[in-house]
């Protein structure tokens, strides 16, 4: 496929400013996204914060109100631009793989290829690709749902397009499908070397399955960059408490380290401005609080058991309440006395109110 | 109308913008056509001015002409809908012994002929005739036109919800009522303004049943005194009705959605236990089809056993048969031709000219095939001399008759199919009229089929409009009944009936088919 969009280094789709409302609701207010040549981006948000409204535009099923979409440097949309659909080239992955009901898997796939020998060869290997080439011949309706996922994804990848959008490509699948799905789905566009971006409101289907990951929070992209940067510094507190558990405590910058209710932490960052005495703010993940015997003193709570591991709820002695998250071996009983400390870098915002 | 855009690729979305002229083109001839007639009926009801006009509708006896066709249209709506929801519950969701069989025998009135039927009656006791016997007629032959579609709603909802319902401590009559029939709305509503225009404009049954209605007497003002003003201006009213019915159409069409809600796959809902109800619900199948069904059917078969010695007319029988389908064939062909372009502006388009050029096709409907006929008479005349009395003014006047049934077909049909398949076509490099062709049209086809034999079924049994416009020297099985009948000579019409009656049943049965098909494709993963 597109091995030549691998060592190119211009980004495949930017878009700039975008904004789009529906009505009085504004539901795109400036988003700004750009997606390298042969990476996988998601598009993480909650749900109805405009993420497949982002995608319908992209592909020209939407007309933004403002901004621009530029796909491998031709402009598609905005300032008076408006490529349509079909002249973009961008493939499109919908929820629930929207197979034409009315062809089977083959002709579903060669819709978008001319008719001839090359296209028949063109199916096959797409259908390879994502592993379905011996149902070539079934129909839709004779498919499960991550088949269906495949096929629309070998559907989208058959003409070679310079994009793939896939939207919510594996909620409407169950749990148990779904990372399997997802595997093969994500597999099968690596091998292809296509660039991709994929909306979800799954953290961990983002951080997990992404190059990159655009956190879409209040119609813009709040942060964007590569899981493990967005989830150790995000941008803000905001985007630490959507990317997942965070405890949040009242801080004190020290010279290097920040005093807080778990003792010295060490932030990533220091807010500009902020010198030692300033007030800060501290985002600790439960997973950094470990048990360490001279560490800050505390009573456990309640335990929430996962099976791979469980959340403790922490009473530290200066009356301050953390959340905790040990193996199972290490799971103290309510009421046992811990000692706790925090490990690796935190990140460290600049505190609202009286202390600035 | 916005928020439904915001909600994304599960809502339905219409576009406002102006339509493609690949699409507005031949709507607009489409609709031209349709309105032909209405040409005709102001410029003949306008012939003296209008004071004579105004004078004339005023008239006593044409305000009861309206009290007495109004009084029909009314209970015979309201008797379908009853008789076409709970035939349509009982087959969908109950688990009354031989669904399967009833699945199509309620469908199969629909290969009876209202003449037909009447004349069954009144050949069995000729003092049924009046209001009763042609309400009876009436409800008998058009309920399935409530019924089919109010099925195929059914098969689409999701089972879950009505499980969901008991679980809120629902019984099964209040869900049959309240849930299920409730989002059928929009099928029981389609299906009762048809029928309320069926009532309207059938001349079989009133004529026989001698009941005054519109139709009956525009005929005689035609025939009898030959008074074109009167029966124009009378259709002029017909006319009136027919925009308020089709105006409420459009304000009561409830938006409600049979879609399914989250994924994995459909499942059949598990049938309703019918319990100490099973006995009534009987009795409701074995009336509904006795009267429907079987007594007309018992009346032809018993008057072929009145005749003597004589030998049937084989040779007649075959070359009525023969224009029959040659004639119905065609003009259930052209009228999907015509139909497509309309049924689909009105899928996916909003906006005042998409709805209007929509209700111009709807309008004709209301037309009594009586006055249709006389127009199309004028039509030829004035502009299409050459072919006047010959097939293709035939045809036109069966496409401008049966073109809402097919409109709304073809309309119901493409809605049913995601504008998300039509975007996934265009990214892949396919214009939006591309799109329409390659998907939309295809995955649309059941439905679309279904529409065109209900019009050809329509068509065969249509009587008026033959009557009057067929070429010299053509008669098909319908004109042969209908000579044979006004002379009280059953024996005579009896082989025409029996003929009548198997080619219409093909047709219907095909509908059924096809209904049943796509209520399972609709149940399916896609979508």
């Amino acid at each position: 496929m597109s091995a030549e969009a691998t060592h190119d280094t211009a980004p495949v789709l930017e878009v700039r400013g975008l904004r789009k409302s529906f009505g009085d609701r504004r539901v795109l207010d400036g988003v700004d996204l750009v997606v390298p040549a042969g990476s996988i981006t998601a598009v993480l948000g909650p749900s109805g914060c405009g993420k497949t409204t982002l995608l319908r535009i992209v592909a020209g099923f939407e007309h933004p109100d403002a901004g621009t979409v530029t796909v491998r440097g031709v402009r598609v949309a905005g300032e008076g631009t408006d490529v349509p659909p079909e002249r973009r080239r961008v493939g499109v992955v919908p929820q629930e793989g929207a197979l034409f009901p009315h062809l089977d898997v083959r002709r579903n796939v060669g819709f978008g290829l001319p008719r001839g020998a090359a296209s028949t060869e063109r199916i096959r290997a797409c259908l390879e690709l994502v592993g379905l080439a011996d149902r070539a011949d079934a129909r839709p309706d004779q498919l499960s749902g991550g088949q269906q996922q495949r096929v629309a994804l070998a559907r989208a990848l058959a003409p070679n397009p310079s994009l793939v959008v896939l939207d919510e490509p594996f909620s409407a699948l169950d749990t148990a499908l779904r990372a399997k799905v997802r595997d093969e789905v994500v597999g099968a566009l690596r091998a292809a070397g296509a660039t991709a971006v994929f909306v979800t409101h799954d953290q961990e289907e983002a951080l997990s399955t992404a190059d990159r990951v655009g956190v879409l929070l209040n119609g813009r992209v709040a942060q964007c960059g590569e899981p493990i940067e967005l989830y150790r510094a995000p941008a803000s507190i905001e985007v630490a408490r959507f990317l997942g558990e965070a405890v949040v405590l009242p801080g004190e910058l020290d010279r290097d380290v920040v005093r807080c209710a778990l003792g010295a932490v060490v932030p990533g960052s220091v807010p500009p401005g902020a010198s030692s005495g300033s007030f800060l703010t501290v985002v600790v993940r439960p997973e950094q609080i470990v048990p360490s015997a001279d560490g800050v003193g505390a009573t456990a709570g309640e335990t929430t058991y996962f099976g791979h591991d469980g959340l403790v709820r922490l009473h530290l002695d200066d009356g301050t309440e953390v959340d905790a998250r040990w193996a199972p071996p290490l799971l103290p009983r309510p009421g046992d006395r811990v000692g706790v400390r925090v490990v690796g870098e935190v990140a460290v915002y600049a505190a609202p109110g009286p202390g600035r | 109308m916005t928020t439904a855009v915001a909600t994304g690729s599960r809502a339905r979305r219409r576009r406002v913008e102006l339509p493609p002229w690949q699409l507005l083109g031949p709507t607009v001839v489409v609709a031209l056509v349709a309105l032909a007639p209405i040409w005709y009926l102001v410029d003949q009801a306008l012939d003296r001015g209008w004071g004579p006009a105004i004078e004339e509708v005023a008239q006593r006896r044409t305000v009861d002409l309206v009290v007495r066709s109004t009084a029909l249209a009314g209970f015979v709506t309201l008797a379908t809908v009853l008789v076409g929801a709970a035939a349509a519950w009982i087959v969908a969701r109950s688990d009354l012994p031989g669904r399967r069989v009833l699945r199509v025998a309620f469908a199969m009135p629909l290969a009876v002929p209202s003449y037909l039927s009447a004349f069954a009656w009144v050949s069995w006791d000729p003092s049924i005739a009046g209001f009763w016997g042609a309400a009876l007629v009436l409800v008998a032959t058009s309920y399935p036109y409530v019924y089919l579609p109010v099925v195929a709603a059914l098969g689409r909802i999701d089972p879950a919800q009505e499980e969901i319902a008991r679980s809120l401590g629902w019984g099964e009559g209040r869900i049959a009522v309240g849930l299920t029939l409730r989002q059928a709305r929009p099928a029981v509503l389609a299906g009762a303004l048809l029928v309320a225009q069926y009532a309207y404009m059938d001349f079989g049954a009133v004529a026989t049943m001698r009941y005054e209605a519109f139709t009956w007497v525009v005929y005689g003002a035609y025939r009898a005194g030959f008074n074109p003003t009167r029966a124009a201006l009378l259709s002029v009213v017909l006319v009136a009705v027919s925009i308020v019915l089709v105006t409420a159409e459009g304000i009561a069409r409830g938006r409600v959605d049979a879609s399914r809600v989250g994924g994995g796959a459909a499942r059949r809902g598990r049938p309703v236990r019918l319990g100490r109800a099973t006995g009534p619900a009987a009795v409701f199948v074995v009336v509904v089809l006795g009267v429907a069904l079987a007594f007309p059917v018992v009346s032809v078969v018993s008057w072929s056993l009145w005749r003597g010695g004589e030998a049937v007319a084989f040779g007649e029988v075959f070359s009525a048969l023969w224009a029959t389908v040659g004639v119905s064939a065609i003009a259930a062909l052209v009228t999907a031709v015509a139909a497509l372009p309309v049924g689909l502006l009105a899928a996916r388009y909003r906006g005042w000219i998409a709805r209007r050029l929509e209700q111009a096709t709807y309008v004709a409907h209301t037309l009594p095939g009586i006055v249709l006929a006389i127009s199309m008479v004028y039509v030829g005349v004035r502009l299409l001399r050459p072919v006047y009395q010959e097939l293709p003014l035939l045809a036109l006047a069966y496409v401008v008759a049966f073109l809402p049934l097919l409109v709304g077909s073809v309309r119901a049909a493409v809605e049913a199919v995601p504008e998300r398949l039509e975007d996934i076509a265009r990214s892949l490099g396919t214009s939006r009229s591309g799109a329409w062709w390659r998907v939309t049209l295809p995955a649309a086809r059941p439905g679309i089929a279904a529409g065109t034999a209900l019009v050809f079924l329509a068509t065969m049994k249509e009587l008026p409009i033959t009557l009057l416009l067929r070429p010299t020297g053509t008669e098909t099985l319908a004109t042969r009944l209908w000579g044979h009948t006004t002379l009280s000579d059953y024996s005579a019409a009896a082989p025409f009936a029996l003929t009548l009656l198997v080619v219409a049943a093909v047709p219907t049965a095909l509908l059924s088919g096809l209904l049943l098909v796509r209520g399972r494709e609709d149940g399916g993963h896609v979508g």
